[in-house]
């Protein structure tokens, strides 16, 4: 699979991959922790998120791990799901160095 | 994050939530997710640190739901890509979500187009599901019955005993039933005494129309001639026994005499309304000692039969044809003019052919009105896609695939098309809902319901119109080039030809279908106009009719004494200035359904071809009370009344064709009529059934010269003032003489005499309200094209504005395109409005079918529209200014 097939990734996909890059989580955790992180910038529902989820593992970027407490399922990214990460932070930093110019050339504002 | 202290407290619209969640999405979702959706809502709550919070929350994920719905469904039936590659903008829709979303956007931003297509879509699809839901199942469904496309009615009226006897030796026939239908009285120890229908039949009455018993028995062969049994009609059995269970066995008394239940029809039972008319409420066995049933000239009884398997119309018409031989044969005296020719009907047909020419009527003017209602669909669509040909050639220039802009705009079409069927859905239902009361009146009209089947056809229909020409403009600038595209997009649409040419096309053709139903509508109202300007011969203001049907009368002189008293009871009420009574009055019956008794006259040069004259046996003051003046002699009075000779009234007609002239008439015998008939006077001419119907000769005689008994007898009174209750001083001052005769109800005379032009004035009503939705599309089409085109034509106009162009020359200009745009549209109508008159001329009156001047209000309506529906345009031509418009370049 080319990961670059799957770039851009809305900002809501990019956020949760990130989130779970750094450690596994429940579907309440993930929500909480991308409103902090987007500080409420991106707002997720549980009915939209388990069908983000869902696709993510359909795609292989992520997987269930065992959760500690009683039916909660808990996701993992995997190594795919890091692939793709790291080549939306690529593109993206690749985008902004493009365009920061503009702004430092003095025609904005 | 561990629960809060609000652990296990759930919010009431959690459970709403989760439930939505159970039930509405395809399986997977359910199955897999629903639960750790509901889990995660939990913790939100949990975790929410305010009141507020927990509200928001638990509404923004409830608000989510449908759009998760709809997403999971067009995923799980491969449409859209929910589980895909598209991750971008909203992410979570599929591509059709998407193009939907667009759409619904986008005409948001057009609230005009999107308001003015999904009505008109709507309205078309509306009232085609109506009109053919109406005519599927008034004319095309197939009877209730088993075996119905063999089933058949012997024409021609009723049938006399002789012919019923040979009924047995018809091969064709595997089943047939004899039936009449007479007016009995019911006396009631609790309540006013009340008018019945009984319909005395075979037994195979019920096994033919299908007939089960809801309680005790139907019908058998062993009840021959039991005149004193009774199967009750399941309303009947409802409405008067108050549905009481233990009702077999028990009497009730018709016409004076004990008559036992034996029986109640299931309430499915289908009224064979096609062969015995009105509700009937209750049955017995055939009276075959009639002693009426020997005489050939006793045509009483409606014959229904069901052919045998394989066998044509056709070969059992020449059986029956060869049984009438037999009977003519049998009694030579009376079928001294040949056997009676009584071919065979279908009952199918039977059942629809007096509506039949009405509904084909109203179908073509509803296809006439969808057609019109098409066309400006598809001027609206146009005109949106021509004025986006810049959106479009910007988008491809951009890169998108032609793909993409067909699925988007065929989006908008949906959405336009669904919006458009949803509200047809809701008027059809509301159309068939407020015309249920109307279609009562229609064979099985009771039985219409709105068939989903017919609503999809149509609705289908009129979203693929929107999806052709929505697709239009993307057509047009797919394989174009794009540069050109987008140089031309600005000023040149209103140069390309063709669409030019098809946007007039478009106009004169819905001018044209307009002239086609404005000018129908202005035959029928003027047919409906000379039909009401006739003069009825009665002076029906102030006349109140009662309609009674006297039992048990044995000779005439018994009915004209027992009536004569009912008449004196009922002149003695202070609110009455005069009354009369005879066996019917002027439009008790009407149409071609002529009632009672009539003879034939010959005339004994024989010069003349004989002819037809209806008898009405009257009562004294006949004339007086009817306002119907005498144009020559006098009416008889109350001493010679019973005198030979019998002195009657002729009407003027007659007495002109019969003696040259009213007054020569007077005095001279017509033994023809009535035996020692001698002319007393001459009535002017009347309507007697239906304004529209001829009732030229005529003769009107003392009932006391009547030789015959008549179950009939109807009242007319002619009141000073009417008191509130009216109705119940004549039910009352009937029942002082007469307790036991029913009195149903008391009608209004001019409401007999408008109810007999009711079905011309509905035609040009509908026909009318038709022509003038169709004039107002036609209008509105032509106002957007021609709005459009100065839009399109706003440089142009500028510049010549500038270089010194007056602006009335400019709106003239425009205005005189827009009536040409009519006066084609108004030529190539008239010629199709010739053609329809034809299909018309069978419901016109007093106008012929090519009547110009129908024709010519028809088409000076519609110039006169299309003038008024090009001003606004013009005035805003004539408004352009030139330095706006130089600007923009």
């Amino acid at each position: 699979m080319d990961v670059q097939d799957h770039l851009p990734l809305a900002p809501r996909d990019l956020l949760i991959l990130a989130v779970l890059a750094e450690g596994p989580s429940h579907g309440y955790g993930l929500i909480k922790a991308v409103e902090d992180r987007s500080e409420s910038g991106v707002l997720l529902d549980p009915a939209n998120l388990y069908r983000v989820l869902r696709r993510m593992r359909d795609l292989g970027w992520i997987e269930e791990a065992e959760g500690q407490d009683d039916r909660r399922r808990v996701h993992r990214i995997t190594a795919e799901g890091r692939a793709i990460v790291s080549a939306e932070l690529a593109r993206l930093e690749r985008l902004l160095a493009q365009a920061r110019p503009a702004l430092a050339d003095g025609g904005g504002v | 994050m561990k629960p809060g202290a609000a652990g296990g407290r759930s919010h009431p619209l959690e459970r709403v939530f989760a439930l939505l969640l159970r039930m509405l999405p395809p399986g997977p979702l359910r199955d897999e997710d629903a639960w750790e959706m509901r889990r995660t809502l939990r913790d939100q709550l949990d975790g929410a640190r305010s009141w507020a919070e927990r509200q928001r929350v638990v509404l923004r994920a409830v608000r989510r739901v449908p759009g998760v719905v709809v997403s999971e469904w067009l995923g799980w039936m491969g449409i859209g890509t929910p589980s895909g590659i598209d991750t971008g903008g909203e992410g979570m829709m599929g591509n059709g979500m998407r193009n939907l979303g667009f759409a619904v956007r986008s005409l948001r931003k057009a609230p005009t187009f999107a308001l003015a297509s999904v009505l008109l879509m709507g309205l078309g699809v509306g009232v085609v599901t109506t009109v053919f839901t109406v005519v599927d199942h008034v004319l095309l469904r197939p009877l209730p019955y088993a075996g119905a496309d063999r089933m058949v009615y012997l024409t021609n009226g009723s049938h006399n005993g002789p012919t019923l006897e040979r009924l047995d030796g018809v091969e064709a026939f595997e089943l047939w039933t004899a039936s009449s239908t007479a007016n009995v009285n019911l006396s009631r120890t609790d309540g006013e005494p009340l008018r019945l229908r009984r319909t005395e039949v075979t037994p195979e009455f019920f096994t033919l129309f299908e007939g089960r018993p809801h309680l005790g028995r139907l019908l058998t062969d062993a009840d021959r001639n039991d005149l004193r049994i009774a199967v009750l009609t399941y309303p009947f059995w409802r409405d008067v026994f108050g549905a009481d269970p233990e009702v077999v066995g028990t009497t009730m008394l018709v016409d004076g005499e004990p008559v036992e239940i034996v029986g109640v029809l299931s309430e499915d039972f289908v009224h064979p309304h096609m062969v015995l008319g009105d509700a009937v409420h209750f049955y017995r066995p055939m009276d075959w000692t009639n002693p009426g049933l020997q005489e050939p000239g006793y045509f009483a009884h409606s014959v229904t039969a069901r052919l045998r398997p394989g066998i044509s119309v056709e070969a059992a018409d020449e059986q029956i044809a060869r049984l009438q031989a037999d009977v003519a044969e049998a009694f030579p005296d009376f079928y001294d003019g040949g056997p009676r020719d009584t071919p065979l009907q279908s009952l199918h047909d039977r059942t629809v052919e007096d509506v039949r020419g009405g509904l084909l009527l109203l179908l073509g003017a509803v296809g006439l009105l969808l057609l019109v209602a098409c066309a400006n669909v598809a001027h609206l669509f146009m005109a949106r896609g021509l004025s986006r040909s810049r959106e479009m050639s910007i988008r491809r220039a951009m890169g998108a695939r032609t793909w993409n802009l067909l699925s988007q705009l065929s989006a908008e079409s949906l959405v336009v098309g669904l919006l458009g069927g949803a509200t047809g859905l809701l008027l059809a239902r509301g159309a068939l809902a407020f015309f249920g009361r109307w279609m009562t009146e229609l064979p099985r009209g009771s039985q219409v319901g709105l068939d989903l089947r017919i609503f999809l056809a149509s609705f289908g229909l009129a979203t693929l119109a929107a999806l052709v020409f929505g697709l239009v403009p993307a057509f047009r600038t797919v394989g174009r080039d794009v540069q050109e595209g987008l140089r031309s997009a600005g000023r040149g649409m209103s140069g390309s030809r063709k669409v030019r040419a098809l946007r007039s096309g478009l106009v004169v053709f819905e001018v044209a279908v307009s002239l086609v139903l404005v000018a129908s509508a202005g035959l029928l109202m003027r047919s409906f106009l000379a039909v009401t300007s006739i003069d009825p011969g009665v002076d029906a203001e102030d006349v109140w009719v009662v309609p009674l049907t006297p039992a048990n009368v044995d000779t005439p002189e018994e009915y004209r004494i027992r009536m004569d008293a009912v008449l004196a009871s009922v002149r003695e009420l202070p609110a009455v200035e005069r009354a009369t009574y005879g066996m019917e009055m002027p439009f008790e019956f009407f149409g071609g359904n002529f009632c009672c008794w009539g003879t034939r006259y010959e005339p004994e040069d024989g010069a003349d071809s004989s002819f037809r004259v209806n008898m009405h046996a009257v009562s004294s003051g006949f004339f007086e009370t009817l306002g119907t003046e005498l144009v020559a002699g006098s009416v008889w009075d109350a001493l010679d009344a019973g005198d030979e000779p019998t002195p009657v009234v002729v009407s003027e007609p007659f007495a002109v064709r019969v003696f040259g002239a009213a007054d020569a008439a007077v005095g001279r015998e017509l033994p023809d009529l009535a035996a020692g008939a001698i002319v007393a006077g001459v009535a002017e001419a009347t309507r007697h059934y239906g304004l529209d119907q001829d009732h030229d000769y005529a003769a009107y005689l003392p009932v006391e010269a009547l030789t015959f008994p008549i179950p009939r007898a109807t009242f007319a009174v002619r009141t000073r003032s009417v008191p509130a209750d009216l109705t119940r001083r004549i039910q009352e001052a009937v029942w002082a003489e007469e307790p036991n005769l029913p009195v149903p109800g008391i009608h209004a005379l001019d409401e007999w005499v408008a109810r007999s032009s009711a079905t011309r004035r509905f035609g040009s009503f509908l026909f009318g309200a038709f022509g003038v939705v169709a004039l107002l599309l036609a209008a509105a089409g032509l106002y957007g094209t021609l709005l459009y085109t100065v839009g399109q034509r706003k440089q142009e106009l500028g510049i010549r504005l500038a270089l010194g162009a007056g602006r009335s020359r400019i709106q003239n200009e425009v205005i005189r395109r827009g009536v040409v745009h009519a006066a084609v549209g108004v030529g190539v109508g008239g010629a199709v409005a010739l053609l329809v008159g034809r299909v018309l001329e069978s419901w016109l009156y007093g106008v012929s079918a090519t009547d110009p001047v129908a024709l010519a209000a028809a088409g000076s309506a519609l110039i006169a529209t299309a003038a008024l529906a090009s001003w606004v345009p013009a005035y805003r031509a004539g408004r352009t200014d030139p330095l706006e418009t130089l600007n923009v370049e």
